[in-house]
């Protein structure tokens, strides 16, 4: 088959669009594939994320006019590009976004690296967290005076913390 | 340092090292993506911020933590050609991406070229780091230390819970992307590639042809790389990556030993064919080159061809991209000229190449032989 470009290499890269129940089909040879460069890979990641967004559209409707107060980009927007304008973004969008990062990366919590400035901070926070869960542990459990110990030890660190 | 150094050099002084298992991983690369607080992110940037991480990039290039990481260079893609922003593309150092924002971008390379510091692409920052043959976990060592040394006086937009904020989802949480280059001929001859790679996507991997579009790899090289980067740790991540590779290089080696065993004529027949192709072809298109660079480089991981050095099949693969081509004949060329180029510079490349001793004592014999029947020629 003929590259439907340039009519002369014979076409190796052949896209199927779908777009709206209609469907095209594309045939180039690699050479006109690469020159079209974006053009044929218009079929981004963006795309899917923003595809994936669509999903559901009720909720969608609710929340496209929620807004980030500090970039400006509307939720709307954000469906869209697929993409975030700014770190408040992730605050703004709050509750929305979990259930797409949940699709996008499964996992929710970050266990990775800490920037060795906050680290020590996070670290803090991650051991008062669990102690914590240890604590509500103990008293369902009726340990009483090993809970007190616990309720202590975490007041202490949330004064070191406070410093 | 200037430009020169980076444009003028076509492999990069870490691409000729071997590295380990290198007969099957040809490189890994670490790529960690960060971003700066209270600046918009890549889809709203502005020139004002694009100045602000700048300025403060140039700061961390003053410390002495970053200095002790080696010499680097910082380059602004406006302030080059498009040849060189091309060819800089071709040796991997920057990607195409950068290069199309070029106006705002710019790259802080290492002087070896094993370490670089994309600013302004999809991420403020996405520092790259990358290693011959199978070595991720010194490819990451060495991406951690200029994270860090970064992160001594610039804030990174970081959240405890969602880790390393970035502008698109699937890099937020470590922003780590590991990767491994990995070159399987015997695999794809004898027809195991496909199902070998869609196991490996079932495990929560990406597989892509690392050059050629679409599911077809050209020249046999795919890239395999994590794609979740959120609620693991970055050693969970290598780790599992580098339990996979060792699978494929497992396969790769059983499947190259079978071919050995079952079809050596073939297989020889193969490669020998592809070097003769690659020795005396007049014209040969980007496609095809990758396909000869493959058997050859099987040839010399067997033990077939000797007096070959998989280097010069490296600068084989980068000097015969569209770049380069135009770098060395000093204008922009037409799609059979730059067939016709690449020919031309690889025959050039091979022209000195001693081959097999085989080969040799033939040619030697035959020499001989020549000789004496001249001699009878006079005599009559």
């Amino acid at each position: 088959m003929e590259c439907q470009e340039c009519k002369q290499r014979p076409a190796t890269v052949h896209l199927t669009k779908i777009i709206n129940n209609k469907k095209s089909e594309l045939h180039l040879c690699e050479q006109c594939a690469r020159e079209k460069g974006d053009a044929s890979q218009g079929f981004s990641f963006q795309d899917l994320l923003a595809g994936l967004l669509n999903y559901d559209h009720n909720k969608a409707n609710l929340c496209e006019n929620v807004q980030c107060e500090t970039c400006g980009m509307t939720y709307e927007q954000f469906h869209k590009v697929g993409k975030l304008g700014c770190t408040d973004c992730y605050k703004y969008f709050g509750d929305q976004f979990d259930h797409i990062l949940h699709k996008v990366q499964g996992k929710l919590g970050h266990t990775g690296k800490v920037p060795k400035r906050i680290a020590g901070d996070v670290a803090l926070k991650r051991e008062i967290n669990e102690l914590r869960q240890m604590l509500q542990r103990k008293i369902y459990e009726e340990r009483f005076e090993e809970a007190a110990k616990l309720r202590d030890k975490i007041r202490e660190m949330e004064t070191r913390m406070a410093q | 340092m200037p430009l020169n150094h980076f444009v003028d050099k076509e492999l990069s002084d870490w691409m000729q090292q071997q590295g380990p298992d290198a007969d099957v991983v040809i490189s890994s690369r670490i790529r960690l993506a960060r971003n700066i607080a209270d600046l918009p992110f890549s889809p709203l940037m502005t020139d004002r911020a694009t100045e602000d991480i700048l300025k403060q990039l140039e700061q961390v290039m003053e410390t002495d933590a970053f200095k002790e990481l080696g010499d680097y260079e910082l380059l602004k893609l406006k302030d080059m050609t498009t040849l060189d922003r091309k060819i800089l593309v071709e040796k991997h150092l920057i990607s195409p991406r950068l290069s199309k924002d070029y106006l705002q971008s710019a790259v802080i390379i290492k002087e070896d070229e094993s370490v670089n510091v994309m600013v302004n692409e999809e991420d403020h920052l996405r520092i790259q780091s990358i290693t011959s043959g199978f070595r991720l976990q010194e490819a990451y060592q060495s991406a951690n230390k200029v994270d860090d040394a970064i992160e001594n006086i610039v804030d990174f937009a970081f959240d405890e819970r969602l880790g390393y904020l970035t502008s698109c989802l699937t890099n937020v949480g470590t922003g780590l992307r590991a990767s491994v280059m990995v070159h399987i001929p015997a695999l794809v001859m004898t027809g195991q590639a496909k199902r070998l790679l869609s196991a490996i996507q079932r495990v929560g991997l990406a597989v892509r042809g690392y050059y050629g579009e679409g599911s077809e790899a050209v020249g046999n090289i795919y890239q395999i790389s994590n794609q979740l980067t959120l609620g693991y740790s970055e050693q969970e991540i290598i780790e599992n990556l580098e339990d996979v590779i060792r699978q494929v290089i497992e396969h790769e080696r059983y499947a190259r030993k079978q071919l050995m065993e079952n079809s050596k004529l073939n297989l020889e027949d193969t490669i020998y064919r592809s070097l003769g192709i690659l020795l005396y072809a007049r014209m040969i298109s980007s496609q095809e080159v990758m396909q000869r660079i493959s058997d050859v480089r099987l040839g010399i991981d067997l033990g077939m061809l000797k007096g070959l050095s998989s280097n010069i099949l490296k600068e084989l693969m980068v000097v015969t991209s569209v770049g380069f081509l135009q770098k060395y004949a000093g204008k922009e060329l037409e799609a059979q000229e730059r067939d016709i180029m690449r020919a031309k510079v690889i025959r050039e490349r091979l022209v000195n190449i001693q081959f097999n001793k085989e080969d040799q004592q033939q040619k030697e014999d035959q020499q001989h032989k020549h000789n004496n029947q001249d001699d009878n020629v006079d005599n009559i």
